[in-house]
């Protein structure tokens, strides 16, 4: 499955799944203790996760580094209420839930749209690099492209779904363990993933940003 | 020519949508399979939302700005997780089982005052029975027997006032003994209740003018303690609640 593959444990391997569940096992019932140097080392092994989900979720950095610091310090002070089970579910949950009331206040105060965020402040905040030196200007100005247009079609779809496309596509989470961070039945999680999808499928369909092979005669 | 942009049923969607990540059933699978190999509209559809679902696995994830590991110092100013069960918490578990045995003692003295025939029901029972006396002089009065007025309350009951005033009577006759009970009501009733309503015994003809001098003695009022307790309980959780989060 896919790996997001920054400070990620590579639990997709079978014969490692276990170490590294046992360290995380180990650190957070040290960090239950009161040991701060373990909670911190939970925090480098999950906070490009976390911060990755407040950025996709909130649409512009600041947001985003405020939320993702908000969700450790939450974690850390409800430690005790962890009563097992994968942490990093847990501690993806509580990033939803302040990112969740980020959003809340920010339609109250009505401070600025999440459109207008989204179109300001991605290039600032994730500046795309060449993969690779053998990426053409061509190929690096079309994956900008589509970039730009994921990021703006994320930030249209309802934040149920919006939620549910990160944490599937973008974070590599099985349909098992988005219920778990977000409380939602499987059956729902099916059906917001593929609506949110196909809103998705429309907006690079109009942007023309789909393989030429799939595209329809009458858009060409 | 120009193809038709696929348009599927939110069924189908969720269908081939599970499909591409490996979530259908083995039934559901060959199914869908059987349908991508003969509906081109389907297959195009599938084709689609895959490219999509490929794109977003693609976007690269952003870097955080900065490390979010908390500092040992600002936290060591909370406390740590293990022992955050402090005084305030204490305090206010303290506060609400202080609260709940207040209206439990409450509840319990009301209803006892009323079941076990305290003064307060006598009156409102006599009254209509034509007593010789308003409720607070049949107290005093009741000792009296060798008024005729008195025995006009046990004509007037078995005229049939209504089935209340034999029960009435009935209740206060036992009321000495239940008055003997630790959590009867003060001791004035018990003295007097016999008197009232027991016109027919033995008490009312041999009163006990003694009991009427004698004053009241008020026992310690548990309510009104454990009600300040509660306060002082609650004013020292909010105390060391503030003073944790300041």
């Amino acid at each position: 499955m896919f790996n997001v593959g920054y400070n990620t444990p590579a639990l997709d391997h079978t014969a490692g799944a276990n170490s590294v569940a046992n360290e995380e096992l180990r650190l957070v019932e040290s960090a239950q203790r009161g040991d701060i140097e373990s909670f911190n080392a939970l925090v480098r092994l999950y906070e490009g996760r976390v911060y990755n989900l407040c950025y996709r979720l909130l649409g512009d950095a600041d947001s985003a580094a405020d939320a993702a610091q908000d969700a450790f310090l939450s974690a850390y002070r409800h430690l005790r209420a962890f009563r097992g089970g994968s942490f990093r579910s847990w501690v993806l949950r509580i990033a939803t839930n302040v990112c969740y009331d980020a959003l809340r206040a920010r339609q109250r105060r009505s401070i600025v749209s999440l459109d207008a965020a989204v179109e300001t402040t991605p290039e600032e905040a994730a500046p795309l690099q060449l993969a690779n030196t053998a990426e053409s200007p061509d190929e690096f100005a079309l994956r900008r492209e589509l970039a730009r247009a994921i990021e703006a079609g994320l930030a249209q779809l309802p934040v149920d779904q919006r939620l549910v496309v990160v944490l599937c596509d973008l974070q590599g989470l099985t349909y098992e363990e988005i219920a778990e961070v977000t409380g939602a039945n499987v059956g729902t999680i099916k059906s917001r993933l593929s609506r949110g999808r196909a809103r998705l499928r429309d907006v690079l369909r109009q942007g023309e940003l789909l393989p030429l092979r799939f595209r329809h005669k009458g858009e060409e | 020519m120009t193809t038709q942009l696929p348009q599927l049923n939110d069924r189908d969607l969720e269908l081939i949508s599970a499909y591409i990540d490996g979530q259908l059933s083995a039934e559901e699978r060959r199914e869908i399979e059987r349908r991508l190999d003969n509906e081109a509209n389907l297959r195009l559809a599938y084709e689609e939302l895959r490219a999509t679902v490929q794109a977003l696995r693609d976007l690269e994830p952003v870097r955080p700005p900065r490390s979010f590991t908390l500092d040992p110092a600002k936290v060591a100013l909370q406390r740590p997780p293990a022992t955050r069960l402090g005084w305030g918490r204490l305090l206010q578990v303290a506060g609400v089982f202080a609260a709940v045995l207040v209206a439990a003692i409450g509840t319990l003295s009301v209803i006892g005052s009323l079941g076990s025939g305290a003064p307060a029901s006598a009156p409102m029972v006599v009254a209509p029975t034509n007593a010789p006396a308003p409720p607070l002089e049949l107290r005093e009065s009741a000792p009296t027997p060798e008024r005729s007025d008195t025995a006009a309350a046990p004509a007037a009951l078995d005229d049939g006032s209504g089935p209340v005033a034999p029960q009435a009577y009935a209740t206060v006759i036992t009321t000495p003994e239940v008055a003997a009970l630790p959590e009867v009501a003060p001791q004035p009733t018990i003295v007097t209740t016999p008197a009232i309503s027991s016109p027919g015994t033995v008490d009312l003809a041999q009163p006990k003018p003694a009991a009427e001098s004698t004053p009241p003695v008020t026992p310690p009022d548990l309510t009104l303690l454990l009600t300040l307790a509660v306060v002082a309980l609650a004013a020292g959780g909010v105390l060391l609640w503030r003073r944790r989060k300041g």
